[in-house]
């Protein structure tokens, strides 16, 4: 495995021995069979470039602690992951070559208060965990989750991951965060600064600036628990699905959507194209087996063989009987202007059980990664998610041209729109590969990098990406030659001025390591 | 509107991962159709009475490896559209008891992520088969393990459009046999079903006792 930069094996085994004497010699691992879990699965080829040199596996904020303190004395970089399970984006596998990983796993306390519906999680707690915990306890209450349903609560929520209910913008939904400071400090955020305080996890702000979003998609600090609102089980659910036939139907179903979700008709919703509907059930073989894209009339025979639209929309409805009622009224009339638009209903009152098809709208966590066959294979995916705006005509525009980038690189163009919040969409660009076939990886990670520089040629930016793009969606944030960054930078070498903390997360590097930048930029 | 049932996102209007919860054998061998009863005569699957096998009920070859493993005393679960119920409901409480060996012929989606439910129980997959007749007039397998692949690579090779059967039942023995890591390509004619997905993944994990 490779040695932390900057250190000699002498050293590296010196620091190991003192994490060892912290939290005991199972918790410490430098041998690579078991590091295996911590390389990125989905990108092979990158597999020498983001190798950890170790993984450390403390059990509490203390231990953490103590971790940080060796950390800072040896100069040995820590990359922080809750369960790693990020795979899209990298997994558990570190930006910066021979970090040693910080794995939380270990820490998986939940508690949950019932009457004011929130849970504070630690970060090994998974979403089938935190299910499972208020399931057993029969509290009433539903929580929100990502897809699959095995990655960290609060890692998700730190990434700004998404879910499918009204709650599924994760990070508008936390409240509350313990974290600790690169130097050992612990710090507890928002009402959390007032020892005692009960109003912690209910209010996102205090006396004061809000500290919550330095910690999230950054390396300023270690989260060790967070605040979860949940949502009270509604007295019935709808789950809604709406198929559309024609490739130019997303305009009008998108402005129609815009409305309602501004009114609060409708919460979170997901529209996917032909090929996130189809892969999510069969492979491409079973339909085309020649090379390159799928030729229209193939996608035609797809659509009209397995019964679904060239765009589907789903979301659910939930609340009393009667608002719902009325809620899927207006659904009905809004979307029925659309030529040859059908709909799906299913609806539960409380306590019913639900279809697994509808399972992620009830916040029901699952495992399910059939979309990854689509090519055959050993398949993998790496996203390049665009937050664009609930606008028809320029979103058309958008897919078409992604469509052409996809298509020049060989691939279908897996396409989803995800709105948690109600004026724009996470726009996940999936790119499906076999993991298996080195050429078809260096495709993929070809086009990774064509979407992304694309997007920027539109002034569109992704909100999350892969280990080894996050350089260059950080530097595409440029206004005013770049002054974010240079702010975060300020705030990096102020809060962890050894610069132990997830070196190159986001863009963000220590000093030491910081290379010299394009200081073009948009001025203001 | 218009009003249908539709195949929505995430599912197909008749999810076969679905249709069977239960699994019973008489169920799996229905649905398997012609195949997996024809296989009924051939010979068991020797040492498969401590092994789970898990079948992809939407496609027959994956039934018909199943099948051939029950033969020989293995339990079949079907699989459904969320593995982490499989793993946590159905296998994992196995584990307790005899259960040393999961096996199955599936999409590769499953295995990988049946590999990382499994990985703080002690579980090392020890033998994957690629089966590949995408783009091509035959079919294409790339094996690796560290059981003996002998009589694996055999039963592919001469199995004909029984080849999944024969492999389940070549796995189910093979099994006990271990060695250094071993790799091996066949380029053969192993006829899919009609209803294949055209690329399967056949795989055996252990758990040592």
């Amino acid at each position: 495995m490779p040695l932390p930069p900057g250190l000699s094996s002498i050293e590296f085994e010196n620091a190991c021995k003192e994490l060892r004497a912290l939290v005991g010699d199972d918790w410490v691992m430098t041998r690579e069979d078991r590091l295996a879990s911590y390389a990125d699965p989905y990108s092979p080829g990158l597999a020498g470039q983001h190798a950890p040199s170790g993984a450390v596996l403390p059990a509490s904020v203390d231990e953490i602690r103590g971790v940080l303190d060796v950390a800072n004395r040896h100069g040995l970089p820590v990359w922080t992951v809750s369960l790693g399970r990020n795979f899209a984006y990298g997994g558990a596998a570190p930006c910066l070559g021979g970090s040693m990983i910080l794995d939380l796993k270990r820490m998986q306390r939940i508690e949950v208060d019932a009457e004011l519906a929130y849970a504070l999680v630690e970060p090994g707690v998974t979403y089938l965990d935190l299910y499972k915990f208020i399931q057993d306890k029969r509290y009433g209450l539903w929580i929100d989750c990502t897809d699959p349903g095995w990655g960290s609560v609060l890692g998700n929520t730190l990434e700004h991951g998404i879910g499918y209910t009204p709650y599924g913008d994760h990070a508008g939904h936390q409240c509350g965060m313990e974290v600790v400071l690169a130097n050992g400090e612990v710090l507890r955020t928002g009402l959390g600064a007032m020892a005692g305080n009960p109003a912690w996890p209910l209010y996102k702000y205090a006396f004061g600036p809000t500290l919550d979003g330095l910690f999230m998609q950054s390396n300023l600090g270690v989260v060790t628990k967070i605040g979860v609102w949940l949502m009270p089980a509604p007295e019935l659910f709808a789950a809604v699905e709406i198929m559309f036939r024609r490739e130019e139907d997303i305009v009008p179903m998108i402005d129609t959507l815009r409305g309602l979700r501004l009114d609060g008709t409708v919460p979170t919703a997901t529209i996917a194209n032909w090929m996130r509907i189809a892969a999510g059930n069969t492979t491409r073989s079973e339909w085309y087996d020649g090379k390159g894209p799928m030729p229209e009339n193939a996608i035609q025979r797809l659509m009209h063989k397995m019964g679904i639209g060239y765009w589907g929309i789903r979301f659910g409805l939930y609340g009393r009987e009667r608002v719902v009622a009325e809620k899927l009224k207006l659904v009905e009339t809004a979307f029925s202007r659309i030529d040859g638009a059908y709909i799906d209903v299913a609806k539960y009152r409380r306590g019913v059980k639900i279809a697994p098809e509808h399972a992620t709208l009830a916040g029901i966590p699952s495992v399910d990664l059939m979309s990854l066959n689509w090519l055959g294979g050993a398949g993998g995916h790496i996203e390049c998610p665009l937050v664009v705006p609930m606008q028809g005509a320029a979103f058309l525009e958008l897919y078409r041209r992604r469509t052409e980038l996809f298509h020049a690189e060989g691939f279908d163009n897996y396409c989803g729109l995800t709105t948690t919040t109600p004026r724009c969409f996470i726009n996940t660009g999936s790119i499906i590969f076999d993991r298996n076939d080195a050429e078809q990886c260096e495709r993929a990670r070809a086009l990774g990098k064509t979407l992304i520089e694309d997007a920027h040629k539109r002034r569109l930016a992704g909100y999350r990406a892969h280990i080894s793009e996050m350089d260059l969606v950080a530097a595409q944030f440029d206004f005013n030659a770049h002054s974010a960054m240079r702010t975060y930078e300020r705030l990096k070498d102020a809060l962890d001025p050894e610069g132990i903390l997830s070196p190159g997360k986001q863009g963000i590097w220590p000093k030491a390591l910081r290379k010299e930048k394009d200081v073009e930029g948009e001025a203001p | 509107m218009r009003r249908r049932s539709v195949w929505p996102p995430g599912s197909p209007p008749l999810d076969r991962r679905e249709l069977l919860k239960l699994g019973s054998a008489a169920a799996l061998a229905m649905l398997a159709g012609a195949r997996a009863k024809s296989f009924a005569s051939a010979a068991p699957a020797r040492g498969a009475d401590a092994m789970l096998a898990v079948a992809d009920t939407r496609y027959s070859d994956s039934l018909s490896f199943a099948y051939s493993l029950q033969q020989g005393g293995a339990e079949v679960l079907p699989l459904g559209s969320d593995l982490a119920g499989l793993w946590f409901d159905a296998i994992q409480p196995r584990l307790q008891g005899s259960i040393r060996g999961l096996a199955g012929l599936t999409l590769a989606s499953d295995l990988f992520a049946l590999e990382r439910l499994a990985e703080s129980s002690g579980a090392l997959t020890r033998y994957v088969g690629y089966h590949d007749w995408r783009c091509q007039p035959g079919s294409a397998h790339r094996l690796s393990s560290s059981i003996k692949l002998d009589e694996v690579a055999g039963a592919l090779a001469g199995g004909e459009e029984h080849w999944a059967a024969r492999l389940g039942e070549a796995l189910a023995s093979a099994a006990e046999r271990a060695q250094g890591r071993e790799e091996r390509r066949l380029v053969i004619n192993c006829p899919p079903a009609v209803d294949s997905p055209r690329f399967f993944v056949s795989w055996l994990m252990t758990w040592s006792a």
